[in-house]
């Protein structure tokens, strides 16, 4: 398959302004649950076949499956090693310098990632309301790797938005995957029809 | 229930909370250390994975102010994982649990347990002995026990065993050495690093494990 068919950069007005809305939203969010006033930074949509999702993702990666009801399919985000690890650093009297070793995700990195994550899922389910009324929120699953689970086919294409998640300097990434299939007419919303 | 958690941390058998430390990030590690009494935290440290240890040290030289809520946290989850290791005890069998066992009865209680094995079983009596003290846990013994065993090994042993031990038991034997022994582990330490003849290094080896058995037998006696 080819590379243009898994990495097709998505120009949605709609989308984007959700997901810097959201982002907005988290940020205040996190602040009350960890204490801290992370930077959280939209920077790009991409569509995404699941299985390059994965690639660009990392299996290392603290992954929340969380749906937003009434939309039918589970919703993945993930948070990567470095911000967990600046998280812990700042709350834990750290030097704030990520390191480069990877490991595998813990019980204690799986908290501080539920911190992070449930408040930007939250705050996705509030801006999407714009495109979805009534929408809801509920968490499915907390893993410590991003597995190619039941939930989505290696080849089932995806709408992927990338965040910068920031503390003292150290950024580590944030990553939302929403499967196309079942956005039914809020699709139409989110993308327009300018696919590029 | 934070203050429960802290107690449960603070009070978790060193093992079992190098062991819920171990997988963890080092900053975890260092803002819990740093929390324990020293004697306590020493303990853990050395049983955390020999890599790991210097970098936890440093955080904690470099340590800036740490969040009560955030520690709190990070204790909670630890204090959950303590109870689960308690909660999992099930009976099981092995040379560590009956090594545990063994430790807790008084020395000549022990001595003629061990004495029976060894007649009736030598290959567990062996497996016994290595899961009640190995040579890298030396390092751990108070000093009264330390000096004596120091002085029961023959000198000239020791710069042989102490090749490629752990750093924390050459911190405590160099020290009393004499110049000469000093002096003899340098030397060996330069060969092995230089490359010596294939023949003489398979040679010094032997001699090493020789050297350490000899350690652990005079260990054994005066300990077990």
């Amino acid at each position: 398959m080819s590379r243009k068919q898994h990495s097709e950069y998505v120009s949605a007005p709609v989308l984007e302004s959700l997901c810097n809305e959201a982002a907005d939203l988290a940020s205040g969010a996190m602040e009350s649950v960890l204490g801290l006033n992370p930077s959280l930074a939209f920077e790009s949509c991409a569509s995404l076949a699941f299985e390059a999702f994965v690639a660009s993702a990392g299996l290392n990666v603290a992954t929340l499956g969380f749906r937003l009801q009434p939309l039918p399919r589970v919703l993945l985000l993930t948070l990567d090693q470095r911000g967990i690890e600046a998280v812990l650093d700042a709350q834990l009297g750290g030097e704030l310098a990520a390191g480069e070793d990877i490991r595998p995700l813990t019980a204690v990195d799986l908290h501080i990632a539920r911190g992070v994550l449930a408040p930007m899922a939250a705050a996705l389910a509030e801006a999407f309301a714009r495109v979805l009324p009534d929408a809801r929120y509920e968490d499915v699953f907390l893993s410590p790797r991003l597995d190619l689970r039941p939930y989505l086919a290696a080849q089932e294409s995806c709408l992927v938005a990338r965040y910068a998640f920031g503390l003292g300097g150290v950024w580590g990434r944030m990553r939302l995957c929403l499967p196309r299939e079942g956005l039914g007419a809020i699709e139409t919303q989110l993308l327009g029809a300018r696919l590029t | 229930m934070s203050l429960h958690d802290e107690q449960i941390v603070e009070n978790a058998a060193a093992e079992d909370l190098a062991l819920v430390l171990a997988g963890e990030y080092a900053q975890v590690a260092a803002a819990v250390l740093s929390g324990l009494e020293a004697e306590k935290a020493s303990r853990v440290l050395t049983l955390l994975p020999y890599a790991a240890r210097a970098d936890i040290l440093r955080r904690i030289v470099a340590m800036r102010p740490v969040s009560r809520q955030g520690l709190r946290e990070v204790l909670h989850v630890l204090a959950e994982r303590l109870r689960d290791r308690r909660g999992a005890r099930e009976p099981r069998g092995g040379a560590a649990v009956a090594a545990a066992i063994a430790r807790e009865l008084d020395a000549a209680n022990r001595q003629e347990l061990l004495a029976e094995i060894e007649e009736a079983a030598p290959p567990l009596h062996e497996e016994l002995l290595a899961a009640l003290l190995a040579f890298d846990e030396l390092a751990l013994l108070e000093d009264e026990h330390f000096a004596a065993l120091f002085r029961a090994v023959a000198p000239e042993t020791w710069p042989l065993a102490l090749l490629g031990a752990p750093e924390a038991l050459r911190a405590r034997v160099v020290p009393l050495l004499d110049a000469a022994r000093r002096g003899a582990l340098q030397g060996l330490e330069a060969e092995l690093e230089s490359g010596a003849a294939v023949g003489g290094a398979a040679l010094r080896l032997a001699d090493v494990a020789q050297a350490r058995e000899e350690v652990m037998n005079q260990a054994r006696r005066l300990l077990l």
